[in-house]
């Protein structure tokens, strides 16, 4: 198995596999730690002095592009995602076919979970997933290989536990499971019995808000078959009764009013700008008066300093992710109100990861006294910390 | 079942070196150290197996062999270190 994929569809990688595997985790975490650190350090001491107080992040690319420690940066970086995906690729292919069937056993069987797949054969694939292979993940999310395939979830979910390193949590799942507790601790009120996923994948951040609720209806939707496949099987396998719908977040094929909760994580910022306006909008009407949006997301470009920016910018020019710049251009406040939301409705926060720093942690965040640093996020972060912001629908006077 | 999950990914990225074959040669340097860790690990575990009294007696190799959660944590540092080393001289570049 890699490291995190320890669930009923975990591979069996060889031993020479599986040293592969360690091998790209540690070339990462060297790139992400002392190599950018380098960077930052050689930048603060040579060019930050240099550039005018109102420069911006692609003032700043247009001065790291000639330098030796960016190229390096870029390049090692660049060849040790690709070798994320190569290094569980083989692994997947030679037990292809026994994992469709592992997948299919698992579905059918009610005994520890009884949750549910719908597919849409009839779905068009937006164009942002099926002609992108985003952050260089071959084949992207879309790729199916027809009934029973799950590859494409075997590929993510196996990537993604060679590409954290650690930093995602033992099932991968700690950004769900820092935001659910912290969600259950800032509002202990708010118990929601439906909660939908959107953009859910093979549904890491999906589970958690079943355990955090678990009289909660929990459905995750995405418009990739083999993910869904995929994720409805390792949720049957964790015994964790949740629901997968293939559908599109900007169309969600569910009544007006149904949900209390709608959530994504890392999904908004893998959409064109427009279609993010589309999924405020759809989840506003979702919701029920009271409910929440909540997004797990990259912060905003004005929240951020030239060189952060700059230095986020990376994984649209070199990691597949076309969408980064422009979403991070966006206002989430100003795309909450525009999608019906008052504006006093609107909340972010800094979320620290409950698997690097304990429940003690989130319950700090919560009552506004924290050990964890918060002026910066997410992927700048020293720590780990999630970056959330949301807003409440209105409740009728 | 038949299409095989791709190999590489789809698109083109911008040039990052003013010779595009430096990025060609840094990536076959890190595939290189890449083997070189995995004979280093087979090397590392067999040492182990063999120094083991217990299983080098009783148990034949095979390949489902794992290392003790120290012996294993401490080839992780080595690992750590090998890479490291391996791109110290990008750290003055």
């Amino acid at each position: 198995m890699t490291r995190f994929v320890t669930h009923d569809l975990k591979l069996a990688p060889s031993l020479d596999e599986r040293a592969g595997q360690d091998f790209v985790s540690s070339l990462r975490a060297h790139v992400l730690n002392h190599m950018a650190s380098n960077m930052r350090a050689r930048f603060d001491a040579e060019i930050a002095p240099h550039l005018g107080t109102q420069a911006n992040s692609r003032d700043v690319l247009k001065a790291m592009l000639p330098r030796p420690d960016f190229q390096f940066y870029t390049a090692t970086r660049t060849r040790a995602q690709q070798m994320v995906w190569s290094s569980v690729r083989a692994t997947i292919e030679r037990q292809r076919s026994d994992l469709a069937e592992r997948a299919a056993r698992l579905s059918q069987n009610q005994a520890n979970a009884q949750g549910s797949l719908i597919l849409d054969p009839d779905l068009a694939i937006p164009k942002n997933v099926s002609a992108i292979d985003v952050h260089l993940m071959p084949g992207s999310y879309s790729f199916d290989g027809g009934e029973a395939d799950i590859a494409a979830g075997s590929l993510y979910d196996n990537g993604l536990s060679v590409f954290s390193f650690g930093l995602m949590g033992e099932t991968l799942d700690d950004i769900g499971q820092s935001i659910a507790l912290w969600l259950s601790l800032r509002h202990p009120q708010f118990q929601p019995q439906a909660v939908l996923d959107l953009g859910c994948s093979v549904g890491h951040q999906s589970l958690p808000w079943k355990r955090t609720f678990p009289s909660a209806k929990v459905i995750g939707l995405d418009v990739a078959p083999a993910c869904l496949r995929y994720a409805h099987a390792r949720a049957q396998s964790m015994g964790i009764t949740a629901h997968f719908l293939q559908a599109d977040a900007t169309a969600v094929p569910l009544p007006d009013g149904s949900q209390d909760l709608v959530f994504s994580s890392m999904f908004l910022h893998e959409l064109p700008a427009d279609d993010v306006g589309a999924v405020f909008r759809e989840a506003h009407r979702l919701l029920r008066p009271g409910g929440l949006m909540l997004h797990y997301e990259l912060p905003p470009n004005e929240a951020l300093s030239a060189y952060d920016g700059f230095y986020l910018d990376w994984d649209g020019r070199y990691n597949a992710e076309p969408y980064y710049q422009s979403y991070r251009d966006l206002s989430p406040p100003a795309l909450a109100s525009d999608a019906g939301f008052a504006p006093e409705a609107y909340f972010q926060a800094a979320v620290p990861s409950l698997g690097w720093y304990g429940e003690a942690a989130v319950r700090k965040a919560v009552s506004g006294a924290t050990d964890v640093g918060t002026d910066t996020v997410g992927r700048l972060a020293d720590g780990v910390q999630w970056f959330v912001y949301g807003a409440w629908k209105e409740q009728p006077e | 079942m038949s299409r095989p999950l791709p190999e590489t990914a789809r698109g083109k990225r911008p040039a990052v070196f003013p010779d595009p074959a430096s990025e060609t040669l840094l990536a076959m340097l890190l595939e290189l150290a890449r083997e070189q860790w995995v004979t280093r690990n087979r090397l590392a575990t067999l040492e182990h197996w063999a120094a083991s009294e217990v299983t080098a007696a009783n148990t034949p190799w095979n390949e489902h062999y794992r290392l003790p959660a120290e012996a294993e944590a401490a080839l992780a540092a080595e690992r750590d270190a090998f890479v490291k080393g391996l791109l110290a001289p990008a750290d003055s570049a």
